[in-house]
């Protein structure tokens, strides 16, 4: 198996803050892993970096075998790493499909002038969109609210879309910054099942997320962080053991619990 | 309903209905609005015998060509800029300079005007992309400061502060504009032709990206869409449209000079695309129209025009954020609740969404 995301000793200050303090990482190819850890730890800092939506100060970041050169959100985005926000950041005014179809906007293949003048190639490049927009909408289970604006969702359905969107480009690397938050119980087993049903052996997921249920259900390998540092690595079953891990979450010893 | 292959088949997919958000119907109204816009273009032209108020609406037809184009780079791309009228006078002093001086056919000229100006869009365009809100206002505002400086000081070649008179020539070849009538239609079908360029552009994934980049500029980037690139583009597509609405309002009063391409034109463009609604190219076109006659149509209260201005302005600001177009929508959606036009339509909708099963 190769490493489809490998972080090695990644680090990022925030003035005199350590927020990732020489951290490791990696997800192997076609698995999801799960990145956990209390507020603060530093867990949307490494997928701010993975992303390269923000830099960082050491370390290498290599991604399906190529590095990572630096900040660069767009090019990274256009290589196949998508993200989720954990504050959601969809394109409010925008509908629905629309926002999916932005993240087809590099793979457009049409040119200014033929949009225009509307060619046929420009009219199939859209209708081609536009179908596949709608598919990933559908399994995202939110086709019915294809044509309303983004902004007017409910929020739930607007965590959805902004999967779907991230999977409009078709990549092979997904990161997901606390997609269930916010949720009540039921939508997160949507959720689950969404994640699940999004594995393929091309793409590879690292999500960051709170709930244990949900990372138990979608990831086989989960990282724990603490104050920027790595502290524990293994199965969801062996982390939820894991007494540094307890004490990191929970601020009690083993005997407490 | 057609069962689709993509590159994506291995997923378990439900076959996806092809999607129709408008019926049959409403796509072919969307396509007469153009033959309509047209006719109407040419018939007041020609119909207009009024020759003050054939004067206005050329005028109007002008300002609705820069005024869609400040749409693209303020409405769609969310950058401000109040330098439009240094790019009008770009256009306009490139016909001017070259009508006069080169003795050059005016419809090469008003193109090499438009480029002039696009050229000069990017070269400002690309400094900007570091800056946003006032900041890129300011600079903007500074950029046509600096512009009608050098209109004023460069005597040599700008004329200085009498400016450049008698720019007639023909038009391509031996087609001659001589009436005010006859400019009315020629600028009229470039307005409709302004108008048309920017609802394709607004309706492409061009105009999806773009309207990303104002919504939010990190997940636009996130879904890979180059940020200097769609507003570099949206700047550029501003500044030629402002360069060609100046290339014709040269031809049209045959003299142009530095006091025509002041800070109040770039203010009231920006105003007309505000009054008319930033959401929508319609209501540039709305603002554009409204703000050229309401002057004119004011002239009797001259003294308290520009007060009336003032407060209309800052009305549509403060509590109609939407624009003349936003009210008209929510007009059209209160009329269509009424009558149950819109709830019709949305089931509709609903059953094509289903695909097969309805």
């Amino acid at each position: 198996m190769t490493a489809a995301i490998s972080v090695t000793g990644l680090t990022r200050r925030f003035g005199g803050v350590v927020a990732l303090d020489n951290v490791d990482l990696s997800v192997e190819q076609g698995t999801t892993r799960a990145l956990i850890g209390p507020n603060g730890s530093g867990k949307s800092t490494l997928i701010n970096c993975v992303s390269a939506v923000d830099q960082w100060d050491g370390g290498t970041i290599t991604l399906n075998g190529e590095e990572l050169a630096g900040k660069n959100s767009a090019k990274a985005a256009r290589r196949g790493i998508a993200r989720t926000f954990q504050t959601l950041r969809l394109f409010d005014d925008m509908t629905v499909l629309d926002n999916i179809m932005v993240a087809m906007h590099h793979s457009r293949g049409y040119g200014f002038l033929s949009a225009v003048i509307q060619l046929p190639t420009y009219r199939a490049a859209e209708k081609r969109m536009r179908e596949e927009a709608f598919e990933l909408l559908e399994l995202a289970g939110v086709a019915r609210d294809a044509n309303r604006t983004a902004g007017t969702l409910p929020y739930g359905h607007r965590r959805l879309v902004e999967i779907a969107r991230a999977l409009a480009l078709k990549p092979t690397v997904l990161l997901l910054d606390e997609p269930a938050a916010g949720m009540n119980d039921a939508e997160t087993v949507q959720l689950a099942e969404l994640v699940q049903r999004i594995g393929r052996d091309d793409l590879s997921i690292l999500v960051v997320e709170h709930n244990m249920d949900f990372v138990a259900s979608v990831a086989s390998q989960v990282t724990v962080l603490d104050n920027g540092h790595v502290i524990a690595e293994g199965t969801p079953a062996e982390v939820r053991e894991h007494p540094e891990v307890l004490r990191a979450y929970l601020g009690a010893s083993e005997e407490e619990l | 309903m057609s069962n689709l292959t993509t590159q994506s088949s291995e997923r378990a997919l439900t076959p996806a209905p092809r999607m129709q958000p408008n019926g049959t119907v409403s796509r072919v109204a969307s396509w007469l609005i153009w033959p309509a816009l047209l006719v109407l273009a040419v018939g007041l032209g020609l119909g207009i015998d009024n020759n003050y108020w054939l004067q206005v609406t050329v005028n109007a037809e002008i300002m609705v060509i820069a005024t869609v184009g400040l749409y693209v780079t303020f409405g769609l791309s969310g950058q401000v800029s109040l330098g439009q009228a240094a790019f009008f006078a770009i256009g306009g002093y490139s016909v001017g300079l070259l009508v006069t001086k080169l003795s050059m056919d005016f419809g090469l000229a008003m193109v090499i005007g438009v480029l002039l100006s696009a050229i000069v869009g990017l070269a400002l365009g690309i400094p900007a992309l570091r800056l946003k809100g006032h900041y890129l206002a300011l600079a903007t505002l500074g950029f046509g400061q600096v512009v009608a400086l050098i209109l004023v000081n460069w005597t040599w070649l700008s004329g200085g502060a009498t400016g450049v008179s008698g720019i007639t020539a023909p038009l391509f070849g031996s087609f001659e504009l001589v009436t005010v009538s006859d400019w009315a239609v020629f600028i009229g079908i470039f307005a409709v032709l302004a108008i048309f360029v920017v609802h394709r552009v607004k309706n492409s994934s061009y105009g999806r990206a773009m309207q990303a980049v104002r919504d939010s500029d990190v997940a636009a980037a996130a879904m890979g869409v180059s940020l200097s690139a769609v507003k570099v583009l949206a700047f550029v597509i501003g500044a030629a449209f402002a360069g060609l609405a100046g290339a014709l309002n040269a031809g049209f009063t045959t003299y142009i000079s530095p006091g025509t391409y002041n800070l109040a034109l770039s203010v009231s463009l920006l105003a007309m695309v505000v009054v008319g609604g930033a959401t929508s190219h319609w209501g540039a076109v709305i603002g554009a129209v409204l703000l050229t006659f309401l002057p004119e149509l004011l002239r009797p209260i001259q003294d308290y025009y520009l007060l009336l201005y003032g407060v209309l302005l800052l009305i549509m600001v403060a509590f109609v954020p939407g624009g003349i177009w936003g009210v008209i929508l929510g007009i059209g959606r209160y009329v269509g609740r009424l009558t149950g036009i819109r709830r019709r339509r949305e089931k509709t909708e609903l059953d094509l969404l289903k695909g097969e099963e309805s």
